[in-house]
C-alpha cells in the first residue's frame, strides 16, 4: 500500500467525523471572549468603558470641588455687595424710607431747603412710631424715588436715582442753595449732639440714628425741631467726609439724592458729587459688616481644606466562608469644605489566591531492563561431536519518556489597582476629628503572576497543565462604608485610622453564569495625611 | 430568516453576542474535529476550541474576504493548535523517545476495517510532534516547508516526523487488525 494510498483513506476516516462540541463549549468561549475583552459577563461593562466611568467621576468631583469653591468666593462677594439681604441692606432702606418720608412734610420742605442736611438726621430709632400711620398718612406720594420701592436690586436704584434726578435747576435756585450750603456749613453740633455721638460705636450709626429718639416728638413741628437742633451735628458729619465712614456716606447719599427728588432748591453740585460717589461707596459698606460678622460668628467662616495622604492596611475578604487577606497601599487626595469630605486617590492591592493546576509530565526514565542478544559461538567438534556454546548475551535497560501526571497547588499573585470615590462627613474638635464616609471603588488586575509550577527534575518536561478552574475578574466595583479618627499632629499633620466595611458588586472570579456570591470585606487602614 | 457569514461578521464584529452565537453554532461542529485531530485527549480538544474561537472573534476584522471564510477559520483554528503544543512544551524540543519501526507496506483491508473514531482515536495517541506534522500534511495539505515554517522544525524533520507517524500508525493499525 502506497503512502498516498494510506493518507487518502486516513483523510477520509478523519474527515468524516461529524461530531458536534459539547454544548458546554459555547459557555466557555464566552467567558473566554468576555475574559479576553476585559469585559466581566456579570458587569455588562467593558474595562474601557469602567475606566472612562471612573474618570469621570473624578472629574465630576473636582467639577464639584471647583464649584464648592467658587460658591464660597461668590457668597463672599455677595457679603460684599449693597442691599442684600442682610442686615445692612435693611437698615439702609429703612433709613432711605424714613429720610423719604420726613422730606415730604410741608414743613421739613421749607426747612430742608434752607438746610438740605437734614433730613439725615430724623432717622428715628424707635420703627413703630416711623411707620405709625400718623407719620405717614402726610407723607406725599413721590414719583421719582423709584431707588426705594425697587430696592432689591441696588443697582437699578442706583441707576434710577441718577436718571430720574429732575432737570438742572435755574441759576437762581442754585444761588439760594448754595447760600443755605453755606450758612449750615457755619453751624456747630450742639453738646448734646455730640454727647449722643459717643453713645454710638460706629461711624454708620453716628449717621443713621438720630441724637434723639423720635417717639419724643409727637408733633410734625416738633420733629421739625429735632431735626434742626441735630442739624449742626449732621451737617458737620456731611461736610467732614474724610472723617466720617463709607456707611455714612452712602446713606447721606441716598437721602439727599431723595431729597433732590422732592426740592429741587437743593445744590445741583452737592448732588452730582453725591452721585458720583455712591456706587463705591455702596460697594464698600458692608465689608465692615462681614468683618464683623466673622468676628462675631467664627464658626461662619468657611473652610477649603486640600490634603494629600498615604495609607496602609489589611483587607480581610470572605467568599462564601473561602477567607483571602490582602494588603493595600492606597495614595489618598482629600477635600474638606466645612463638614463634608471626599476622598479619591489611587491604591494598589496585593492579593494572593491559591490554584490547582492538573499537571502533566514526561520524564526520561528507566523503564526496563530487556536481554539483548550479543552473540553465540558455535564449537564443531572434529571427531564429529558437536559442542554448542550458548549465546553471549547482556542485560540492557531501557529508558523511556514516561508520562506522569500529578495535582499542583500554586499561589497565584495579584496586584489590583484600584480608584475610591468617597464623600463623609467629618467633625473636627481641636485635636482630633471623627468621620464617616462612603462611596465606591473600582478595582483592576494590573499585573498577574503565578509562583513557578512543580517540576519534578530536570529530565522531566511539563507537556500540558490545565488552568484553575477559577480565575479571577478583570475588574471589580465595591460599596464601602468607612468610620474613623484622626489625630491632629500640627496645623498639616494629621494621623487617621479608619475601618472599611466593603460589599463587592460582583463576584471576583469570573463565573458564567454569575453564581451570585458576592463577597464582602472588613479592612483597617491607617495613614498620614498632608494638609496644604 | 438565516444571516449570511458576511451579515454575521459585521454584527460580530461590533460585539454582537447573539451573532457570535450563532457563528460559532454554525461552524463549531466543523471546526470541533480540527481540534479533535491536534488533540491528544478532549479536554486538550476543547482547549483549542475555545482559544480558536477567541482567535476567531478577536481578528475577525482581519479578514478582508480573500478565500472562503471556513478555510479562514479552519487555519486560525490550525493555528491555534499549534501554538498550543508549543506554548504547552516548555523545552521547545520534542525529546521522546520513540522506536523507529521499519517501514513496511500493510494490506489496505487493515486499515479499511476500522471504524473513523478509531482512527482518530490513533491518531491522537500519536506524540505530539508527529501528530503535527501528519495532520499538517495529510489534512491541510502544506508542503514540508511550510511545516517546518510552522513548527520551527527543518524540512527535513518534519519529512522524518511524518514518516514515523505513518510507521507508528500503520504499525498500531496492524497489531489491532492485521493480524
Amino acid at each position: 500500500m502506497k503512502e498516498k494510498d494510506f493518507d487518502n483513506i486516513v483523510r477520509k476516516k478523519l474527515e468524516a467525523i461529524n461530531e458536534a462540541p459539547p454544548a458546554y463549549m459555547w459557555d466557555r468561549v464566552a467567558s473566554g471572549m468576555a475574559a479576553q475583552s476585559g469585559v466581566n459577563t456579570t458587569s455588562g461593562l467593558s474595562a474601557t468603558k469602567k475606566i472612562l466611568l471612573v474618570a469621570a467621576s473624578i472629574v465630576f468631583i473636582v467639577g464639584l470641588v471647583a464649584i464648592f469653591s467658587n460658591q464660597n468666593r461668590t457668597s463672599k462677594r455677595h457679603v460684599s455687595r449693597p442691599f442684600k439681604k442682610s442686615w445692612h441692606k435693611k437698615q439702609l432702606i429703612k433709613s432711605h424710607k424714613r429720610a423719604y418720608k420726613h422730606k415730604v412734610e410741608p414743613v421739613a420742605s421749607k426747612s430742608n431747603l434752607e438746610n438740605p442736611n437734614t433730613s439725615f438726621t430724623h432717622t428715628p430709632k424707635n420703627k413703630q412710631t416711623i411707620n405709625s400711620p400718623s407719620k405717614t398718612a402726610t407723607t406725599t406720594p413721590i414719583k421719582n424715588i423709584v431707588g426705594v420701592k425697587t430696592s432689591k436690586k441696588q443697582n437699578a436704584m442706583v441707576n434710577n436715582q441718577k436718571d430720574e434726578f429732575p432737570p438742572l435747576p435755574s441759576a437762581t435756585e442754585i444761588r439760594k442753595a448754595e447760600s443755605v450750603t453755606s450758612a449750615s456749613a457755619n453751624n456747630q453740633p450742639t453738646s448734646n449732639t455730640k454727647k449722643e455721638a459717643k453713645n454710638f460705636g460706629t461711624s454708620y450709626e453716628l449717621a443713621v440714628v438720630p441724637p434723639t429718639p423720635l417717639s419724643n416728638s409727637k408733633t410734625p413741628k416738633a420733629n421739625t425741631e429735632k431735626k434742626q437742633t441735630a442739624t449742626p451735628y449732621v451737617k458737620d458729619v456731611s461736610s467732614e467726609t474724610q472723617n466720617t465712614s463709607t456707611e455714612n456716606k452712602s446713606i447721606a447719599t441716598s437721602e439727599s439724592t431723595t431729597e433732590i427728588n422732592q426740592d429741587t432748591s437743593t445744590s445741583v453740585k452737592q448732588v452730582e458729587v453725591i452721585a458720583g460717589e455712591l456706587p463705591n461707596d455702596l460697594a464698600k459698606t458692608p465689608n465692615t459688616e462681614q468683618e464683623t460678622s466673622q468676628q462675631q460668628n467664627p464658626k461662619s467662616r468657611i473652610f477649603n481644606k486640600y490634603g494629600i495622604g498615604i495609607h496602609y492596611g489589611p483587607e480581610f475578604m470572605d467568599i462564601d466562608n473561602y477567607k483571602l487577606t490582602d494588603q493595600a497601599l492606597d495614595l489618598s487626595f482629600n477635600y474638606q469644605n466645612m463638614n463634608l469630605i471626599i476622598q479619591t486617590g489611587l491604591g494598589v492591592r496585593f492579593s494572593e489566591d491559591q490554584a490547582t493546576y492538573d499537571i502533566k509530565y514526561k520524564r526520561w526514565e528507566y523503564w526496563k531492563t530487556q536481554i539483548r542478544f550479543d552473540s553465540a559461538s558455535l564449537y564443531v567438534d572434529s571427531n564429529g561431536d558437536t559442542i554448542f556454546q550458548p549465546a553471549n548475551v547482556y542485560y540492557e535497560e531501557i529508558y523511556d519518556s514516561l508520562s506522569h501526571s500529578y495535582q499542583a497547588t500554586a499561589k497565584e499573585h495579584y496586584t489590583i489597582l484600584q480608584i475610591p470615590i468617597l464623600l463623609g462627613y467629618q467633625i473636627d474638635y481641636d485635636k482630633f476629628a471623627i468621620f464617616i464616609k462612603g462611596g465606591i471603588r473600582y478595582s483592576l488586575i494590573a499585573y498577574q503572576q503565578n509562583d513557578d509550577l512543580f517540576i519534578p527534575d530536570e529530565n522531566s518536561r511539563i507537556t500540558d497543565y490545565n488552568y484553575p478552574i477559577k480565575t479571577r475578574a478583570k475588574s471589580n466595583i465595591d460599596y464601602e462604608l468607612a468610620l474613623g479618627g484622626a489625630y491632629k499632629i500640627n496645623k498639616h499633620f494629621q494621623i487617621q485610622a479608619e475601618a472599611f466595611g466593603r460589599f463587592y458588586h460582583y463576584s471576583i472570579y469570573e463565573e458564567n453564569p454569575p453564581s451570585g456570591i458576592h463577597p464582602w470585606s472588613l479592612s483597617i487602614r491607617a495613614g498620614l495625611i498632608y494638609i496644604f | 430568516m438565516k444571516r449570511t457569514d458576511k451579515e454575521l461578521r459585521a454584527l460580530c464584529i461590533k460585539g454582537d453576542g447573539n451573532a457570535q452565537n450563532e457563528l460559532y453554532r454554525r461552524y463549531a461542529p466543523k471546526l470541533w474535529g480540527v481540534c479533535l485531530r491536534y488533540a491528544k485527549n478532549r479536554m486538550s480538544a476543547e482547549d483549542i476550541l475555545q482559544e480558536g474561537f477567541i482567535r476567531i472573534f478577536t481578528y475577525l476584522e482581519k479578514y478582508k474576504g480573500d478565500g472562503s471564510f471556513e478555510g479562514w477559520m479552519r487555519r486560525t483554528m490550525v493555528n491555534t493548535a499549534i501554538n498550543y503544543y508549543k506554548k504547552n512544551l516548555k523545552t521547545g524540543l520534542d525529546m521522546e523517545y520513540t522506536e523507529v519501526f521499519a517501514a513496511k507496506s500493510y494490506e489496505p483491508d487493515a486499515i479499511s476495517q476500522i471504524s473513523n473514531e478509531e482512527v482518530l482515536a490513533l491518531v491522537q495517541e500519536l506524540p505530539d510532534g508527529y501528530r503535527n506534522v501528519f495532520n499538517l500534511y495529510v489534512m491541510e495539505g502544506y508542503s514540508h516547508k511550510d511545516i517546518g515554517k510552522k513548527m520551527n522544525i527543518s524540512e527535513n524533520t518534519s519529512k522524518s516526523q511524518l514518516s514515523r507517524a505513518r510507521s507508528l500508525l500503520q504499525e498500531k493499525i496492524h497489531k489491532l487488525y492485521g493480524e
